[in-house]
């Protein structure tokens, strides 16, 4: 019951949830663009400045 | 400037950017939880917006950050245009992305206040239009810096439009506030009519917090996957020279 | 200061004069913006009351839209032919040059549409006695529609698609122009009702909204050649 309650949001529960659920995923979403880019780019300044290991880690 | 000197050495921006990182991330990590508790347990329904001034304690944040953000990239394109260092055409084009999504927050966040509130999804408000613009200035910038064959060639004239639009955001915003009177009637209930309950300016503050945190840790990530890339090109051309 | 100037008149000159060589380039522009006039009232239906109380606006938007494509390849061919080299390099100031294309490029875009939007408005019910204020504000509103787009188009010179970031560069920053433009042509407008008689072409609100655009283009007129240059330069490095 205050559980349901809570979630309803007093009737405006889809905006409220929406907005929340859309502004984190923003945040995540730039959070993992960042992450992953800069994995990418570390891994090919390895590969770069040590090709012999990267050849190593294809095989 | 003197800051800018002392941070040129890229072994001294690592070490202490390293150091900075954790901080941040653990201020924002902290900032957010007992923000979110804050937003939706420990506020009160605001009594003539009901429970969608909760949908306020990220929209304002997200709104602060993104003007802040730009003003900030602004200051970078000075230091670089005048001072030519590379680090300060690195911040800018690091702060874009998060720039962006602040903005992007604001504007779809505010759609989804504004749809219970106002009985739309978006109206041609003064506000509304002058972060649209704010949301395409960020798209040109990035677009004008990534958009040429050699990486760096993009930093000069993207920094040039940093500036043009700092210099026009003012009369943007003039242009839209007095050609929104002239289209009255939108702009009924807006958050800046009653004074604020400290109840809810709490949440709103530990939330710019907590956004701010986070942007400083992202910024420094994505500085630092610039510098990284700018190696990697150095050392790519000085093989194909050798 | 005649030894600043002259180049200045001969830059000008040149460009308009290798601009009426190919008139077909300036038709283009014009027939579009013809084009979009006339497939609005046909799209909007045919109510004069209504076509003449959105005729301010489209003939803006048309006028920015058509400008625009002739905008992106202002700088383009010179770039190539190494004339803006030669303009570095020369003694005169990089900016009064800009200024002096700017003002080239004003006389071939955007006069055409100018004397063509009275006819436009004739179409849209617009009366004869507002044509001369809304030219008066279309040349002045057209001439800071030409300082943002020669700043867009030297900014984003030599990048991979420069005409969509030209796009992107200019309708930001040319909402005020259609804002007070608009506003401006609406303004006679009104001036006219309450006047009740045809005297006088700008009385009364829209003279606010002449000083206004006035305003912004002082400022433009300060801005855009420094930039346009300085954004030249680097193309050039």
């Amino acid at each position: 019951m205050v559980m349901s309650h809570f979630f309803n949001m007093g009737g405006y529960a889809f905006y409220i949830w929406s907005s929340w659920i859309i502004g984190m995923a923003i945040l995540i979403a730039i959070t993992w663009h960042s992450f992953s880019h800069a994995r990418s780019a570390r891994n090919e300044l390895d590969a770069l400045e040590h090709p012999k290991q990267q050849r190593d880690s294809d095989a | 400037m003197l800051m800018f000197d002392y941070l040129a050495n890229p072994t001294r921006f690592r070490k202490i950017t390293t150091a900075i990182f954790p901080v941040a991330v653990l201020v924002s990590a902290i900032a957010l939880t007992f923000g979110l508790y804050l937003a939706f347990f420990a506020s009160p329904a605001d009594y003539q917006q009901g429970d969608t001034v909760r949908i306020m304690y990220i929209h304002v944040p997200a709104a602060w950050m993104a003007m802040m953000c730009y003003l900030l990239m602004a200051l970078s394109a000075v230091f670089y245009l005048v001072w030519r260092h590379p680090l300060a055409d690195i911040g800018a084009r690091a702060m874009a992305l998060p720039g962006a999504g602040f903005a992007l927050i604001t504007l779809l966040t505010g759609s989804f206040w504004g749809r219970p509130m106002w009985g739309t999804w978006w109206v041609w408000d003064a506000r509304l239009t002058s972060m649209l613009i704010l949301f395409f200035l960020y798209l040109g910038y990035m677009a004008l810096a990534d958009g040429f064959e050699r990486a760096e060639r993009g930093s000069k004239p993207a920094s040039l439009l940093l500036l043009v639009g700092v210099i026009n955001l003012p009369i943007i915003k003039f242009s839209v506030d007095w050609w929104n009177t002239l289209h009255q009637g939108s702009s009924v209930l807006r958050l800046d009519g009653p004074s604020i309950d400290p109840a809810m300016l709490k949440p709103l503050l530990i939330m710019a917090l907590a956004m701010l945190g986070w942007f400083i840790a992202i910024t420094i990530l994505r500085m630092n996957t610039l510098i990284i890339r700018r190696r990697i090109t150095n050392l790519e051309s000085r093989k194909s020279w050798s | 200061m005649r030894g600043i100037f002259r180049p200045c008149f001969a830059v000008m000159l040149a460009d308009i004069r290798s601009a009426l060589r190919y008139p077909g380039d300036m038709l283009s522009g014009l027939s579009f913006f013809i084009m979009i006039t006339t497939l609005v009232p046909l799209g909007l239906g045919s109510d004069q009351g209504e076509l003449a109380r959105i005729a301010p606006a489209m003939i803006w938007i048309a006028v920015m839209l058509a400008s625009l494509p002739q905008m992106d390849r202002l700088f383009t061919r010179h770039a190539k032919d190494g004339v803006l080299e030669q303009m570095l390099v020369s003694p005169a100031p990089m900016a009064m040059l800009m200024l002096a294309r700017i003002l080239a490029a004003w006389v071939i875009i955007i006069l055409p549409l100018v004397l063509a939007a009275p006819i436009l408005g004739l179409m849209f019910g617009l009366p004869v006695h507002m044509l001369a204020g809304v030219l008066g504000f279309l040349a002045m509103g057209g001439l800071c529609l030409v300082l943002i787009g020669a700043m867009a188009a030297a900014l984003s010179l030599g990048s991979r698609q420069s005409g969509i970031f030209t796009a992107i560069i200019v309708l930001p920053l040319s909402m005020p122009v259609l804002i007070f433009g608009v506003a401006g042509i609406s303004a006679i407008q009104t001036d006219h009702a309450m006047a009740g008689d045809s005297t006088g072409a700008l009385i009364g609100a829209s003279t606010g909204h002449i000083m206004l655009l006035g305003a912004l283009t002082l400022v433009l007129l300060v801005l855009s050649p420094p930039v346009t240059a300085a954004a030249i330069r680097f193309s050039e490095e």
